[in-house]
């Protein structure tokens, strides 16, 4: 007769430690569940069963029930995108007894008087230790002795602390080394327990466990030649008691199922007795099993030392392929009206301002990059590759339209860096022509997701890269960002005039750098009454260069940039960023408001 | 008319509709942050935040963080009945409930007075609950403050009658069980709410409310601030600190209260009550609805960064509300009457004071972790 089971993990977690498995060394953790698991589940609802069920039931109906479970065999139908889970560890609490005590040897050596430091007149200067005894200071803490701290309080007693762990384990090469140096303490060494109390150890264990479908169950199938219907029904009754499997973070609904249920037509697990490459160990009843086998502890004298405790035995289970699984798209909340996405940047070397270009040209490869997998749902989707309509949907994040021109009218995404102290803290995603929608969100949080490397390309890239934290929509816009209005404004990032402003080093007419800024803000509808000045020398910064010509320079700068200051005849609303480059970040200017300003 | 306004009312879940009804009962809580968008989940030793990628029915795969472990949650619904952290007190609302406590004081004429005593843990407090060595150990007071005799781990033996020599099953014989499960009822209900575990005796009592906490489309939102060392205790003056935060689709909590293991408790059999009677099931019931009923009650805090609120409470789908008077069913199940329970360790037995000794050099002993003050 078989018998069919469907369990389902409601959680979507099959937490178990096979029997005598150390949970660190264990490659597989228990999957399926096991036979031998389910007989003294099983067996432990009879009980409770037991004690609800009259009249009063008898033992032997349990010892059927083992036995029929013993004398069965077992093959599974698995969800076959059942995946082993990310460990969890946790404290347990181990024995209860005093703290063991930290011992230290302390000497106390009187030595001269601290000296007052000379302080302003009617003032008490703070005390200090004479010449000599900064040498001896000196000489103790070139001991190097590691458990040692030093105290020399005002009145020039000298307190030493040699920390010792143990009563008995004095370190007495390392006392003899400071009483070379001190001679001996005006009493004798002490040694000292710290005060503790009575409390649980802990001992740190791993719970492994596996990760399944909750809407795709576990199918049991048992078979043998000892279930009759009574035992089928009894069966039952144990299985609808049964609420964990395992340990207590499994919760699990199992029961028997009717013929008339879509049950799989055959198993996609067996258990075999011989091991073959993959197959995970699985513990399962011999059919001789004895009631007490089954009820055995698992520190009882009999077992403690086995790895397969008496009356079971180990099968292995081929697991069935695992298909290629696609993440569950995480579609984030769309905030309406959204014209800015900041990113605090963090890194473990800071990226050189020079390199900011670099750094939001990479950032804005890979948000179109992403777009573009949103878009076609093909993960190997390039500019190059997608056709028209698809560039022309994310024309606005590219800054260029279908047929690769570039878009006119400043309507596109720019790409900031907001600095402080120039030093590049901020990633700012702007586009002041239309709000970002949904994907397009989605695509600069999941570019986001990924480190960015600032360094040129090949020149290790890798020790280069800066992480973008996305900042919630709570902190306020940079200065210029908000819609305020000021007359003068300072650069953040150095300004690059569009054309060369020199020629044998000498200015070109109608080329000087405030001529250049005053044609571009006349483009920009900015008012062009302003005086322009210059701040401090020029210096080197990366310009955005063409993806072709990207590996030709090297990480020098490519052109002069320039720190600039506007003071415009009215106020003027930012964001204000001018000249080559400025939609990746150089060229840009923050409002500086002083007292005389209206 | 709304569609929110067509809804129909929630389901009121009461002690005795539950202890009658389908077994395990799943409450099923959605919770939100109660500020911004991110919360901080438990950080396991060693690994910090556990965020897996859990396999879906249609083969795709979804972010799953654990925000709080099985454990911790019990933790959790073990402090809404105390009045606060260092507060060991009962909230009002319990005011009845037995419980053990671990005290020690200065006896006078061998007899601690109960204005005298200073609490250490409690059975709420202690992980291992009514078996930790805290009570085991320690030796039971008696109404009129004198300890008894013995440990009170020999006062539970003669309680439980189920210590079987030299046995070693895991599973006793179902009659040994009833006065286990009446004697833990007396002494501290509370441990058959969360499960409890006396290995020496071959006791394990499964939980009967488990809870879990995760966070569904899950992202790891990693941040660093810098500590400003006014006091110079560090090296660089400004440690560096790193703290990793969650964001997440929704945030679930889950409650299942094995309704079936609570009702094998006790059972009529003629005229006598084997084990626990209908009204103290019903209380057990009681206190699992009660404690899930005040953690989500308003906003809680599970951790400094975590503090989420209640948006939602379903079961099996069904909008539900908890309605259970946690006071009357202590009343009705008799509990009123019954004593907290405290168990005496003397000072010098729970504490060991700084301890001094002149050096030697050696050859003493080897500083054993029992070294009296």
């Amino acid at each position: 007769m078989k018998v069919v089971l469907r369990q389902e993990f409601p959680l979507g977690r099959f937490h178990a430690t096979p029997w005598r498995v150390n949970p660190y060394d264990d490659p597989h953790g228990e999957w399926p569940p096991s036979p031998w698991r389910l007989v003294r589940a099983v067996t432990a609802r009879w009980y409770q069963w037991a004690r609800e069920a009259s009249p009063e039931v008898d033992v032997s109906q349990l010892e059927r029930l083992q036995a029929a479970l013993c004398r069965s065999t077992y093959a599974f139908h698995l969800p076959p995108g059942a995946r082993k889970g990310s460990p969890l560890r946790q404290y347990h609490p181990t024995e209860f007894a005093m703290d063991p005590p930290n011992w230290r040897d302390v000497g106390v050596f009187a030595r001269t008087s601290k000296v007052p430091k000379k302080g302003k007149k009617g003032q008490q200067g703070e005390k200090e230790v004479t010449e000599d005894e900064k040498k001896i200071e000196k000489q103790v803490k070139e001991l190097k002795i590691k458990k040692l701290s030093l105290d020399i309080a005002d009145s020039g007693r000298w307190t030493i602390e040699v920390k010792a762990l143990k009563q008995a384990a004095r370190d007495g090469a390392s006392i003899e080394r400071l009483e070379k140096i001190l001679g001996r303490p005006t009493e004798d060494w002490r040694r000292i327990a710290d005060a503790g109390r009575r409390s649980y150890g802990t001992s740190l264990v791993q719970d492994n466990y596996w990760c399944v479908p909750p809407e795709s169950p576990v199918w049991w199938f048992i078979e043998g030649d000892d279930w009759t219907d009574d035992l089928r029904a009894l069966f039952a009754r144990c299985l609808e008691r049964m609420t964990y499997c395992g340990r207590a973070e499994t919760f699990t609904r199992i029961r028997v199922v009717g013929s008339a249920e879509d049950i799989p037509t055959t198993p996609n697990c067996t258990l075999v007795h011989e091991r073959t490459a993959g197959a995970a160990p699985v513990l399962s009843p011999l059919s001789n099993a004895t009631r007490d086998d089954i009820e055995r502890t698992t520190d009882n004298p009999e077992a403690v030392k086995r790895t397969v405790p008496p009356g079971a035995q180990r099968l292995y289970a081929v697991l069935p392929p695992r298909p290629v699984s696609r993440e569950h798209r995480r579609v984030p909340a769309h905030q309406s009206d959204c014209h800015l996405m900041q990113f605090a940047i963090g890194w473990n070397v800071a990226p050189d301002p020079r390199a900011i270009v670099r750094l939001t040209s990479r950032f804005r490869g890979a948000v179109l990059r992403e777009l573009l997998r949103l878009k076609t749902g093909d993960a190997s989707a390039t500019w190059t590759r997608v056709g028209k309509n698809i560039r022309a949907a994310v024309a606005d994040m590219a800054g260029k339209d279908a047929n690769d021109e570039p878009l006119n009218g400043h309507c596109h995404t720019e790409f900031l860096a907001w600095c402080e102290g120039r030093q590049p803290t901020r990633l700012l995603v702007w586009r002041a022509s239309r709000a970002f929608d949904a994907d397009e969100q989605e695509a600069i949080l999941l570019a986001a997701a990924r480190d960015v490397s600032w360094a040129a390309a090949g020149v290790g890239s890798e020790e280069w890269k800066v992480r973008l934290v996305p900042l919630d929509r709570e902190v306020p816009a940079p200065p210029g960002f908000d819609g305020k209005s000021s007359i003068i404004w300072e650069s953040v990032t150095p300004y690059v005039p569009p054309r060369h402003h020199l020629r044998g080093g000498k200015e070109r007419e109608g080329e000087a750098i405030s001529d250049q800024i005053r044609r571009e803000l006349l483009l920009r509808g900015v008012d062009r009454d302003v005086d322009v000045d210059l701040v401090g020398p020029p210096e080197w910064v990366s310009v955005h260069v063409p993806r072709r010509a990207a590996n030709k320079r090297a990480f020098i700068g490519d052109r002069r940039g320039q720190m600039i200051r506007l003071r415009f005849a009215s106020p003027v609303v930012g964001p204000i960023r001018l000249g080559h480059s400025s939609s990746f970040g150089l060229g840009l200017f923050r409002p500086v408001h002083e007292p005389d300003q209206p | 008319m709304s569609d929110a306004e067509k809804k129909s009312p929630p389901k009121k879940l009461t002690p005795t509709d539950v202890l009658t009804g389908e077994s395990p009962l799943v409450l099923t809580a959605t919770l939100e942050p109660i500020a911004g968008d991110r919360f901080q989940p438990a950080g396991f030793p060693e690994i910090g935040h556990v965020i897996y990628k859990a396999p879906r029915k249609d083969g795709s795969t979804e972010n799953v963080c654990i925000v709080d472990s099985a454990a911790s949650m019990a933790n959790h619904l073990e402090t809404v009945c105390q009045r606060g952290a260092h507060d060991l007190d009962l909230v009002d609302a319990l005011s009845g409930m037995p419980y053990i406590r671990c005290v020690t004081g200065a006896l006078e004429n061998d007899r601690l007075p109960s204005d005298k005593r200073e609490t250490i843990v409690t059975s709420l407090t202690e992980g291992h609950r009514i078996a930790s060595s805290y009570f085991l150990d320690g030796a039971a007071l008696k109404p009129d403050g004198s300890k008894g005799n013995g440990k009170f781990e020999a006062d539970l033996v003669a309680k439980f009658g189920i210590v079987l020599p030299g046995s070693s099953k895991a599973h006793p014989p179902p009659e040994r069980w009833w006065d286990v499960f009446k004697g833990i009822f007396e002494i501290d209900p509370n441990s058959l709410v969360h499960g409890v575990l006396f290995p020496q005796w071959q006791i394990k009592i499964p939980r009967a409310l488990t809870a879990h906490l995760e966070a569904f489309g899950a992202g790891r939102v990693d941040r660093s601030g810098v500590k400003f060392d006014r006091l110079g205790k560090t090296t660089s003056g400004q440690p560096i600190f790193a703290v990793d935060d969650a964001t997440a689709e929704s945030i679930r909590a889950t409650f299942v209260i094995d309704v079936s293991l609570i009702r094998s408790f006790g059972r009529k059999k003629g005229e006598t009550t084997l084990g626990l009677s209908e009204k103290q099931q019903e209380f057990l019931v009681a206190l699992a609805l009660w404690k899930v009923q005040q953690l989500l009650a308003s906003p809680f805090r599970f951790r400094s960064g975590c503090n989420l609120r209640r948006t939602a409470l379903k079961s099996y789908e069904q909008d539900v509300e908890i309605e259970v008077d946690i006071a009357n069913a202590i009343k009705t199940a008799g509990l009123d009457k019954l004593p907290v329970t405290d168990v005496f360790w003397p000072r010098d037995e729970l504490y060991r004071e700084g301890q001094e000794a002149v050096a030697s050099g050696g050859e003493n002993d080897d500083g054993g972790e029992e070294t009296g003050g």
